[in-house]
């Protein structure tokens, strides 16, 4: 179960969607459950009860490591991606940014010569 | 001239790409933010000051509290709420270190980050002996050996302790009282 839960706890630190990791923790809770139950249980003397129910403890506590792992991954896929894109946005927006600096005295001109170009289409039309 | 304004494009480029670097970055790291996680008890008729209103406990009534524990540790924490009888001889836990005194009852659970879980605390005192009380605490009988003269305040301590994955083991973090007397 703490195996599970460091799992989980991990899953959280890399920033695995919250109601993924909520969902998980009801697990871990539900597997405290029937870990208390069997120990109540074997306190009790009921030693069949007890061992079913430290059973159903670890099977769901195996269940949240395996899907707290998946998670992991996910997290950390998605948080790749994240970097990636957010780097390489900076990396377009530098070179936009430079060209438009380096050849921002030609706009006035490309303007000029669309304006020019226009002119004289609209002039051959009317003729 | 060609080789000039690579030159300049390299520069700009540079000056430009650091700038949006940073704001990627920033973007793309996690904020810092203050940790914490807290606890209170809650009654349906309300505590003053940690007190039942009338602060009178009678045998076999029953009081159905409530602890509210609020993870903002920025991760699933597992928690251990532990239950100490006390009256005003006894020394209370600190910011420090927990009573020193017999455990009565313990909880555990797991909370969410940003999140809260509800415990509750059901407890009656089913008899009162010049050795102690005996209580009924979740449906589970007690005793305990504190014994205290008639009109004597005894008091609840609570104590939160989290569990450090890294030492494997809970670790006392924060605790509470409420105090109460006994009508025998």
């Amino acid at each position: 179960m703490i195996q599970a839960f460091q799992a989980v706890q991990k899953a959280d630190d890399l920033g695995a969607p919250r109601d993924q990791v909520v969902k998980l923790t009801a697990q871990l809770n539900s597997a405290l459950g029937y870990y208390n139950t069997a120990i109540e249980l074997s306190a009790r003397g009921d030693l069949t009860g007890s061992e079913q129910f430290l059973m159903l403890s670890n099977k769901t506590s195996t269940i949240v490591t395996a899907q707290a792992l998946i998670l992991q991954n996910q997290a950390e896929n998605d948080k790749a991606n994240e970097r990636l894109g957010a780097y390489s946005t900076a990396i377009v927006a530098a070179v936009v940014s430079a060209l438009f600096v380096l050849e921002y005295h030609q706009i006035p001109n490309f303007f000029r010569k669309r304006r020019i170009l226009r002119t004289r289409v609209r002039t051959e039309n009317s003729q | 001239m060609n080789l000039e304004r690579a030159r300049v494009f390299l520069v700009l480029f540079l000056f430009f790409l650091s700038i949006y670097v940073a704001i990627a970055f920033y973007a793309t790291t996690p904020k810092p933010n203050q940790p914490f996680i807290g606890f209170g008890v809650y009654s349906q008729k309300g505590l003053y000051g940690y007190a039942e209103p009338n602060s009178i406990v009678n045998i076999n009534q029953t009081l159905d509290w409530m602890f509210n524990i609020t993870n903002r540790m920025g991760s699933t924490q597992f928690v251990q709420i532990v239950s100490r009888l006390g009256n005003n001889q006894t020394s209370a836990p600190n910011a420090t270190s927990p009573a020193q005194l017999p455990v009565l009852t313990n909880s555990t659970l797991f909370v969410p980050n940003q999140n809260s879980s509800l415990v509750s605390f059901n407890w009656t005192i089913t008899a009162v002996t010049s050795s102690g009380l005996t209580l009924d605490v979740n449906g589970r009988s007690l005793n305990s050996t504190l014994a205290n003269p008639t009109g004597y305040l005894y008091r609840f301590f609570f104590e939160l302790w989290t569990f450090n994955s890294s030492l494997g083991e809970f670790q006392y973090y924060s605790w509470l009282q409420v105090w109460f007397n006994v009508n025998r």
